[in-house]
This record gives structure tokens, C-alpha cells and sequence, in this order.
């Protein structure tokens, strides 16, 4: 039954709110767990300036913007490249070894080099989240496109199609159910990466910056409200690229 | 071609070819909004502005690790910070200071501003104001000697920050004597809250109240403006110190964690840890490390007359707002901290106390070495003349509600120029 099922659904997280509220009752410091009616408030008035550092609405459609910017940046750099490799074997085996070398490398590691190259502004942060979701587009779009039928591929050369119309009408939709899925992997990365970065030097403004703001300040309601709205972020955008997934490549399960 | 179009059907090309077009558009459309994102940070210009007031662009950068390398790149046009960041600067030929912070506006108003303070836990205060007292006690006194000795304070203290080391600007390298003494000479060290200090932290926290916009938070309790200091510590450690020598305590040992910076500022706490022999000889109480091997010892004994009354833990932090939150969060029961996170903090709820004057004034607006402004007056004047061409000032700043930050942003108000938060 639906009603079964939505009470399933939401039975964990009512759970986890009355454990919170009561162990907040039971601590009873609002430092160490601020307690759900303080952290609703500032949720709640999501508009109104903390203390100076800007608004909770602001910063985080600054953060979104710079996200935005960035894996946009990660998306238009890492499809033609992936692209590339994955159908050009010379190109696959030039980039691979550099590739794996950087990819472990953590974004936030670049930000000293990404200040010092890119000065600090949206630039530098654009460099970093870009960084964050390039590499599993990158190796998405590679798989996927490595992985396109043979047989479409034949098909269409004994057509007599060129490369190009190859690429675009084979190859690039039937490698684009991989590569959307790096690239809603990739922008779960760059999110995760926007925050931290902010709350590095170099950043005035965004959730990060306004968490480690408002935790100088000693208000952890805040922090908790803006983890609660990253969190939130993070799920809705995701969502998003899960149901675009559905109606653009239902087809998927028809290719047995 | 029929075949085609029959393969078409079969395969679901359709679909596939009106993706490949989506495809297609969709990277066009990205390169497009790329290409004006960047174009649009490359100019990165605010509007030019004749109406309302002069503006500056106040760069925050959560600390100051960073200001002398951002000035010394042409990123900003100056700094606000206090020492030793500003001794760096002109040691380093990119900047000099144009004002400190005790002679910025209002005139007057914050001549021997309090800057570091010895701040206690509500919690430690009630249970054992006496062990407080002894600190304070030993802070005072060590106040009193770095004031006696500055030389040498000067060394010790470098000894302590920096070792071995120099600074370095880039690829020149500072000797951290020359701006360590440099920096000394800029600042007073005094353990005594008279009337100016009083009334310069009263000034300091109207000041906070307008920037911060904490007047609810003051408001909701009721707080008068001696809530914020206690005394009475002070009282009895001055009391110690002058005429008594002595202390009265309760036998129960007990763990002291204190919270510190390490910026030269804090002097006599390094001084009272590398001379305490000679504390102990000459005035009885003394901070004994426990292991002199280390370089900078995080365990000491508290000694009184030569018996251990406590063990202090001594833990480096890199703000002192972060020493605030953490005395709230029960994982430090004293600080040393700069006075703007100590009264923001206590306004906010925090349960602690101002408890003894260590340091003041010691801060102070830097610009570029080759500014057409030379003091305060100058400053405006451009600064006025760059927001109407357009062209705000860039000056960087530590965090917002640092003492360097309160005293120019209220400067600022005062001289009738805007401090507008950057990116």
C-alpha cells in the first residue's frame, strides 16, 4: 500500500529527530548539540543575516552558483576528452597514466596552487570544484564510450557513416546513460568540494564560509542548520539528475 | 533511404539522434555560459559609483597567513592586522603602515585599545578562583619582567615562534629578529585595567554591537557591561604579587587547560615557561614544563612556593575565537585571547570572563609601499577617490570581529566610508 510505503520511508528520519531532540534535552548545552527548535529557527528565517556574515538564502545561492560554474567547467572539458579517449586508443594510452596519477590527488589539496595561479576569487574556486568533478565525468564518458555496442558501430559504418556522424549519432547517445551518471556522480563531488573550500582562505562568502563563520562565533545551531541545508542541496539536485536519467534513458532496458 | 529509416525504427536511432543533438547543444550552451563566466570574473569590476558613500572592498581571509603574500602579489591594495603582519610588511619593502590602530578616528578614543586578555571559564571561576588568581598572578609578573626586559623578552619569544626559522616573503627571506623587534616596539604590554582600558572596552563593545548586529543577543540578557570582566581574580592576584607573596588553596590538584596564540603578543607566557627558574627564585610561583626536552612543552607544573598546585595544559590554537568556543564546548578552562572574540563571545552566552589586561594596541592599516596615502587622512582621501573612479580599494582583513577589524571598521563608519564585504 502507498501509505505503507511513505510511512516506511519517513520512519527513520522522524526517529533520528526525536533521539536528536531528546539527547539535547539531556546534554543540555546548546555548544555541543544544539537542540531542534534553535536549529528549526534559523532554518526557518532563512533570509535574515547571521551576525554579519551574510544570510543563509545568500550564501547558498553563492555556493550554488559557484557549483554550478564549475562542474559546467568539468563537463565541457572532461566529455571531449573522455570522448577522445575512449575511442582513440593512442590518445587512451598517451593520458591514462597522468590521469590515474591526479585523480587521487584531493581537490583541496589544490587550493594552494589554485590561489597562487588564479588569484583568490571565483576563478581559483571554479578551478577547484572543476577539479572535483572532472575526473569521474572523465572516466565515465571513457567507459561509456568504450563500451558502445560493436554491433551499432558496424551497422552504421556499413552505412557508409564518417566518423563524425559516427560520434554523434552513435556513439555520443549510446555512451549518454554512462556519462550522465559520472556526471551526477561528479556533481556530488564538486558540491562536497564548493563547501569545503569555503571554509578555506580564500573565500568570503558561501555555506562553508558561513559555517566556519558561525561556529567562530560559538552559534553550532547554525552550523547544524546550514549542514542541514547542504544535505538538502546535495538531495535535491541529485533527485534531479535521477529523474531526468529515467526519461531520457528508459530506453536502456530495452538493449538486451 | 527506406533501409535506413526502417533500421532507424528498429534500433531506437531516433531517440538516439535527438539526444546526440541535446548532446550537442547542451555543450555549446556550456562552452557559452564558460566563456562569459570567465569574461565576467576578468573584469570583476563593480559598478562605478557617484551616489551614496565612498566604498572600500573588504577582502576576508580567515587569518593572516595569507595578507603579506596577497600584498606582495598585487592582489589588494592593503591590510589591516596586527603585529607581528605588519612589522612583516615593511621589513619586506611591500607596504607600510599608515596608522595604527590606537590612533585611528575617532581621535583619541582608542589610545591604549586592550588587545590581548587573560579570559577564564565560568565553571573554573566558581570552583577555584584562587588556582585563576595564581595564573593571573604569574602572568602579571611576567608582564611586569618582558616590560623590564624587552630585549630579551624579543628573543625568547622568537625563539619560541619561530625557531630557527625566518619568515619568508615570497623568495625573500626575513630575519624574524629584525621584525620581531620591529613589532615589539609598536605595542605596550600591561596587566593593569585602569580607566582608559575600561572605557576603551566599553567603546569596543558598542562598536561590536553595530558590526555584528548582536544587539538582540546583548539585549535578551540583560547583560551590563561589567558582566563581561571579573576583577576580583585580578584583585587578589595583584594583592599576591605586591604584598601577600602568598596563596590560599585548596589541596585538591587539579588540571588547568589553557589556550593560547602563538603571535608575539603573548610575551609573557613565553617568557614566564622559558625563565621559570628564575621565577621561582625571585617570586615564588613558577610554570614548570615537564619535559624541557621538548621545544614547546604542553605540560606544566604550577608551582607555588615550590609545591605543584596544578598541571596546566597549554594548547596553540590559531584564533581566539576558536579558544572561546572551545572553553564553552568544556575543552579549555582559560585563554589568552584577543578581546573582540572574548566580548563577542560572552555577549553570545558564553560562559566566561575577562579576567586581566595582558597586552595593547598592536595593530594597524597597511598599504602598498608605493601609496600616494601616508597616514589616516590620505587613506580616506583615496580611498574616496578610488570608489568614485569605480575602483574600490581592496584592503584585506583577518575575520570579521577581530580587534584589527572592529577598530578600523568603526574607523571606517567614523571617517564616512563604507566597508563592503568582497566576493
Amino acid at each position: 500500500m502507498a501509505s505503507d510505503h511513505i510511512i516506511r520511508k519517513l520512519a527513520f528520519p522522524i526517529g533520528l529527530l526525536l533521539i536528536w531532540e531528546l539527547l539535547a534535552l539531556v546534554i543540555k548545552s546548546q555548544f555541543i548539540l544544539p537542540d531542534l527548535t534553535a536549529v528549526l529557527g534559523v532554518l526557518l528565517s532563512p533570509g535574515s543575516d547571521v551576525m554579519g556574515g551574510g544570510s543563509l538564502l545568500d550564501n547558498a545561492l553563492i555556493s550554488l552558483q559557484r557549483v554550478g560554474l564549475g562542474f559546467l567547467a568539468a563537463t565541457c572539458l572532461a566529455v571531449p576528452l573522455g570522448l577522445a579517449m575512449g575511442r582513440f586508443e593512442p590518445v587512451r594510452d598517451a593520458l591514462e597514466g597522468t590521469i590515474s596519477a591526479l585523480r587521487p590527488i584531493p581537490p583541496l589539496a589544490w587550493v594552494p596552487l589554485g590561489l597562487a595561479w588564479l588569484k583568490i576569487g571565483l576563478l581559483s574556486m571554479i578551478f577547484i570544484i572543476g577539479l572535483g568533478a572532472f575526473f569521474p565525468i572523465l572516466l565515465s564518458t571513457m567507459h561509456g564510450v568504450q563500451g558502445v555496442k560493436r554491433s551499432w558501430l558496424e551497422a552504421i559504418a556499413m552505412m557508409g557513416a564518417d566518423e563524425r556522424r559516427l560520434l554523434s549519432r552513435v556513439v555520443l547517445p549510446a555512451a549518454a546513460p554512462e556519462i550522465w551518471t559520472g556526471m551526477r556522480i561528479g556533481f556530488g563531488i564538486a558540491w562536497m568540494c564548493v563547501v569545503a573550500a569555503e571554509m578555506l582562505p580564500g573565500a568570503n562568502s558561501g555555506l562553508g564560509n558561513l559555517i566556519m563563520y558561525a561556529y567562530g562565533w560559538g552559534q553550532i545551531q547554525v552550523v547544524v542548520a546550514g549542514m542541514i541545508v547542504i544535505g538538502l542541496i546535495g538531495l535535491g539536485i541529485d533527485r534531479l539528475f535521477l529523474a531526468i536519467e529515467r526519461r531520457w534513458f528508459s530506453w536502456r532496458e530495452y538493449e538486451r | 533511404m527506406s533501409c535506413c529509416r526502417r533500421v532507424s525504427k528498429d534500433f531506437k536511432v531516433n531517440r538516439l539522434i535527438s539526444m546526440a543533438i541535446a548532446m550537442r547543444t547542451l555543450s555549446i550552451l556550456s562552452l557559452l555560459v564558460l566563456t562569459v563566466a570567465s569574461a565576467a570574473t576578468a573584469l570583476d569590476e563593480p559598478a562605478p559609483t557617484d551616489q551614496g558613500p565612498a566604498r572600500i572592498e573588504l577582502v576576508y581571509c580567515k587569518g593572516q597567513s595569507l595578507l603579506p603574500m596577497l600584498l606582495a602579489t598585487n592582489q589588494i591594495d592593503g591590510y589591516v592586522a596586527w603585529q607581528p603582519c605588519l612589522a612583516i610588511a615593511e621589513e619586506g619593502g611591500i607596504g607600510k603602515v599608515v596608522a595604527y590602530s590606537q590612533d585611528f578616528p575617532p581621535m583619541g578614543t582608542w589610545k591604549n585599545h586592550p588587545c590581548c586578555v587573560l579570559v577564564a571559564s565560568g565553571p573554573l571561576l566558581r570552583e577555584d578562583p584562587e588556582r585563576v588568581s595564581c595564573l593571573a598572578a604569574l602572568i602579571m609578573i611576567s608582564t611586569n619582567w618582558v616590560n623590564d626586559n624587552p630585549q630579551e623578552a624579543v628573543e625568547i619569544s622568537r625563539e619560541w615562534l619561530m625557531g630557527d626559522r625566518n619568515y619568508s616573503l615570497g623568495s625573500t627571506s626575513l630575519p624574524s629578529q629584525q621584525v620581531f623587534l620591529r613589532s615589539f616596539s609598536t605595542f605596550r604590554f600591561s596587566s593593569q585595567p585602569n580607566q582608559e582600558w575600561v572605557r576603551s572596552c566599553h567603546s569596543l563593545i558598542s562598536s561590536m554591537t553595530d558590526l555584528l548586529n548582536t544587539t538582540e543577543g546583548l539585549q535578551a540578557r540583560r547583560l551590563n557591561l561589567s558582566s563581561f570582566y571579573d576583577l576580583h581574580a585580578y584583585g587578589r592576584a595583584e594583592e599576591a604579587v605586591n604584598k601577600t607573596r602568598r596563596f590560599i588553596l585548596s589541596p585538591r590538584e587539579r588540571r588547568i587547560r589553557m589556550g593560547y596564540l602563538m603571535i608575539d603578543h603573548q610575551a609573557p607566557l613565553f617568557v614566564a615557561i622559558r625563565r621559570w627558574k628564575q621565577f621561582q627564585e625571585g617570586y615564588g610561583i613558577a610554570l614548570r614544563p615537564q619535559n624541557e626536552e621538548m621545544k614547546r612543552p604542553e605540560l606544566f607544573d604550577l608551582l607555588v612556593g615550590g609545591v605543584k598546585v596544578a598541571e596546566v595544559e597549554l594548547v596553540a590554537t590559531a584564533t581566539g575565537q576558536s579558544i572561546m568556543v572551545l572553553m564553552e564546548q568544556d575543552c579549555l578552562d582559560m585563554g589568552l585571547v584577543g578581546i573582540t572574540p572574548a566580548l563577542g563571545a560572552i555577549s553570545l552566552g558564553c560562559d566566561a570572563k575577562i579576567i586581566m589586561p595582558m597586552q595593547n594596541e598592536g595593530s594597524g592599516l597597511v598599504l602598498a609601499a608605493d601609496s600616494p596615502a601616508r597616514d589616516w587622512p590620505g587613506f580616506i582621501e583615496l580611498a574616496k577617490a578610488r570608489s568614485g573612479q569605480g575602483r574600490p580599494l581592496k584592503i584585506a582583513d583577518p575575520d570579521l570581529g577581530t580587534i584589527a577589524d572592529v577598530l578600523f571598521q568603526s574607523a571606517l563608519r567614523e571617517s564616512g566610508i563604507v566597508g563592503v564585504r568582497a566576493g
